[in-house]
């Protein structure tokens, strides 16, 4: 009985490293087999620091100068429009695979 | 007998487990040493029809690839469009709420008629000038948006097009080999070398022309430049128009000057 189970635990064994290989086998050398996480594209805006707004008062100077801090807080979220051109571009590496389309060694 | 029978079988069979074990990797290492070097004369009309496939199936597969990449890209730039659309009306509402206070506290200095009618005009002056502000950096933000729309198609366009040219040649120069590999007594090592060499310089126009994407990029920086020249004047107006409502207000009151400095600061 004891014998038939060590059997049994072999032969799963050898059966699980034999698939093992296998496995490894079409992770490495498939084309469709690793998925390289792309990063690339996780790239998140850069939110920039919210601007409070100043506390009111009935002088005008001031109310301009509130305004004006406006401005920044504005300007500063529009600059992250520009984040966008990054996210465009992102695709290069998935372009610049198509070169692997070509395998000079098998040729 | 019978168990001396099972444990024989049982030897077998792991006998025969071990050898594929050790076997398999043996195998696939031949099998991509085979794939490298052809030391027999046919060796390489032999393979050629599956380079032909292979080579079919990768440039489908990087396709594949970079259609799943520009839809996650297409996604991600709406999501955050709509992120920064929120947010910028935020900031309008955050701002607005702060200048209707502002102004609440204006009003109260309002003594005369004629003093309610100088603050008033002033109000008047700034939100004018709020919303021509807000308008035209609208339509920066848009005209920008629609700039990297035009350009981002134009890449795509100019990539697929070199993607497909890359492709059809290549096919071309695998079939071709295929062709001459069929003809009696062919030369199969040359048959190789001249698709290697093909190949070789298919592959080096595709990299030569999509390294012409940079053309595009500049563009793309160029909707930079103007966007932020459309956003710098709208603001340069806004502070002019701001400068003259301010002027104006104290020159019809002078109270204003003697309060210059002071803050009723609400709490």
């Amino acid at each position: 009985m004891i014998k038939k189970d060590i059997q049994m635990i072999l032969i799963a064994a050898v059966v699980a490293v034999g698939l093992g290989i296998l496995c490894l086998y079409y992770l490495v050398f498939s084309d469709g087999g690793l998925s390289i996480p792309q990063v690339s594209e996780k790239v998140e805006e850069g939110r920039g620091e919210e601007i409070t707004p100043p506390l009111a008062t009935s002088n005008v100077g001031d109310i301009v100068n509130a305004l004006m801090k406006e401005l920044l807080d504005e300007k500063m979220l529009l600059l992250e429009e520009e984040e966008d051109i990054n996210l465009i571009i992102s695709d290069d590496e998935e372009i610049q695979g198509f070169d692997q389309s070509i395998n000079e060694d098998e040729l | 007998m019978k168990m001396n029978y099972n444990y024989k079988n049982t030897f077998a069979i792991i006998c025969l487990m071990l050898v594929i074990v050790v076997l398999a990797p043996v195998l696939i290492l031949a099998q991509q040493k085979g794939k490298g070097v052809s030391s027999e004369a046919k060796g390489f009309c032999n393979r050629v029809s599956k380079i032909s496939s292979d080579t079919g199936q990768r440039f489908g597969n990087r396709n594949t690839k970079l259609e799943q990449k520009r839809e996650r890209i297409r996604e991600r730039i709406e999501e955050r469009r709509q992120d920064r659309d929120q947010r910028y009306e935020e900031k309008k509402a955050k701002w607005d709420a702060n200048r209707v206070n502002h102004f609440a506290k204006l009003d109260e200095r309002a003594g005369t008629d004629e003093q309610k009618e100088v603050i008033t005009e002033f109000q008047q002056a700034v939100k004018a000038a709020i919303e021509i502000r807000r308008d035209a950096v609208y339509t920066a933000i848009q005209e920008f948006r629609q700039g990297l729309e035009d350009a981002k198609i134009a890449r795509k366009e100019f990539i697929d097009e070199a993607v497909i040219a890359f492709r059809i040649s290549s096919e071309a120069a695998i079939e071709k080999a295929e062709t001459d590999c069929e003809q009696e007594g062919v030369d199969s090592k040359a048959v190789q070398e001249t698709l290697r060499n093909e190949l070789k310089t298919i592959k080096e126009e595709y990299i030569n022309t999509r390294q012409e994407i940079e053309k595009i990029n500049t563009d793309m920086e160029a909707l930079i430049t103007a966007k932020r020249e459309a956003i710098e004047k709208a603001q340069d107006d806004f502070k002019q128009a701001l400068e003259q409502a301010k002027d104006d207000f104290k020159a019809d009151f002078p109270e204003d000057e003697e309060d210059e400095g002071e803050q009723e600061e609400e709490d």
